[in-house]
């Protein structure tokens, strides 16, 4: 493939996967800028992470802010790294599958009281 | 589209799969069956079986696609009509994504229950005194050496950048960068392993607690004194806390594990024919789940090693 040939795919890339401005401080015409950048943003989720855990919050507040972060995190990488802002919406319906009973298993079961699961049981008549 | 959706007539995903669970199975019952639960060495014979039936299903599997130079042939890249958007091959690799989100869910929501009930140690309370029913997270033993988990972090953020880099490599037509983008990500994933190896290695044996700690004064996270039922160390058999903990982590590390063995066949694969802008698929399904192993330290990070 000639040069010409590469620079014109690397152009068609940046057309398939552009990057929301916010994300890449502006507008990026390279996609591997893109990357680097959501690579940046999850250095700094994760440094405020460990920042936010050195402070004496409650248990509560610790779980807002563990599972906040951690779904901000997982937002990036799945929307950009794993290319579902691009992919067909068949792929983000698929992962909203198994995304929904970690919700109902992290919420119902893992973050209340044990007269939860009986809570579970009523709330979907069973 | 053929009228045969793709299929391309090989045993071998169907053999590593049930040659896994057969492996499994006699994992289990030579180390918890048996008449009195403690195992039957008997079963050893199984789980052998099964590992060979599971390396044969690998081998063949790899012999498959070894050879190929090309994903465009309608052997392998092909759209069923249900999901017609995306790939047989790339559906595929998200349903079973689908299933390995289930496995840590509920690892993570079972540890999550017992922080929820249990109280945190502090030896100030009463009722931590005695068999000390207060949970001490491991969190408290890793503190201070909590560096090397953060390096690990960004260990494995950034080998799903480079996952990424090899993909654009590839589809760009450089095979060189691809290979050396490759090989960084199984540098980094390595890496990854060996300090938690190390980790696993100083937890177990207690080398993590301070020198100058007393066992009768109790837990001091700032001068690096633990809990003194961790006295002689923090292992899978010491605590509920340690039996989370290290499942946990070990299935996550399992997963990393699998990630570099295919890591070391793409390499191969990619200095042999070279992936290019008309094959490179492999590298995206591997990239996937390369990600999703990131996606679950990212929560295994802060709830093991933060809090």
């Amino acid at each position: 493939m000639s040069e010409e040939t590469n620079s014109e795919h690397a152009h068609d890339e940046h057309h398939d996967h552009p990057f929301p401005t916010w994300v890449t401080f502006g507008h990026t015409k390279d996609p591997i800028e893109g990357f680097l950048k959501v690579f940046l943003w999850l250095v700094f989720w994760t440094l405020l992470e460990v920042g936010a855990i050195l402070q004496e919050f409650s248990f509560g507040v610790t779980m807002i802010v563990l599972f906040g972060i951690a779904a901000i995190k997982c937002w990036f990488i799945g929307s950009f790294f794993m290319h579902m802002t691009w992919d067909p919406p068949l792929v983000t319906r698929t992962a909203a599958v198994p995304t929904f009973f970690m919700i109902v298993l992290f919420l119902a079961i893992g973050l209340t009281s044990p007269g939860a699961v009986d809570d579970l049981r009523a709330v979907c008549g069973f | 589209m053929s009228d045969d959706y793709g299929h391309h007539g090989t045993i071998a995903p169907f053999l590593f799969c049930v040659a896994t669970a057969v492996m499994f199975i006699g994992l289990v019952m030579a180390t918890a069956g048996g008449e009195d639960k403690t195992g039957d060495t008997g079963y050893w014979f199984i789980f052998f079986f099964g590992l060979a039936g599971m390396l044969t299903g690998f081998m063949i599997w790899v012999q498959d696609y070894w050879n190929q130079t090309s994903e465009e042939s309608e052997e392998i890249e092909v759209y069923h009509e249900f999901w017609g958007t995306i790939t047989t091959r790339k559906f595929g690799m998200w349903i079973f994504l689908l299933t390995e989100v289930m496995v840590f869910s509920t690892l993570l929501s079972a540890y999550l229950r017992y922080r929820a009930a249990v109280p945190d140690y502090d030896p100030t309370l009463a009722e931590c005194v005695g068999i000390d029913p207060c949970w001490v997270p491991a969190a408290d033993v890793i503190r201070s050496h909590l560096i090397f988990g953060i390096i690990n972090t960004f260990a494995l953020l950034l080998s799903s950048l480079t996952v990424v880099l090899a993909l654009y490599a590839a589809k760009n037509n450089n095979p060189k960068a691809t290979t050396r983008y490759l090989f960084a990500t199984l540098v980094l994933g390595s890496i990854f392993l060996v300090l938690k190896l190390w980790e696993w290695g100083e937890m177990k044996n207690g080398h993590f607690w301070g020198e100058e700690c007393s066992v009768t004064v109790g837990q001091d996270i700032a001068n690096h004194c633990i809990a003194p039922k961790y006295e002689h160390g923090f292992w899978l058999d010491t605590s509920l806390e340690g039996s989370t903990f290290y499942i946990t982590t070990g299935t996550h590390g399992a997963h990393v594990f699998i990630g570099l063995i295919a890591l070391v066949y793409l390499i191969a694969k990619a200095n042999k024919d070279g992936y290019n802008e008309e094959y490179h698929d492999t590298i995206e399904l591997f990239g996937l789940y390369w990600h999703y192993v990131d996606l679950v330290w990212v929560f295994v990070f802060p709830f093991f090693y933060l809090y």
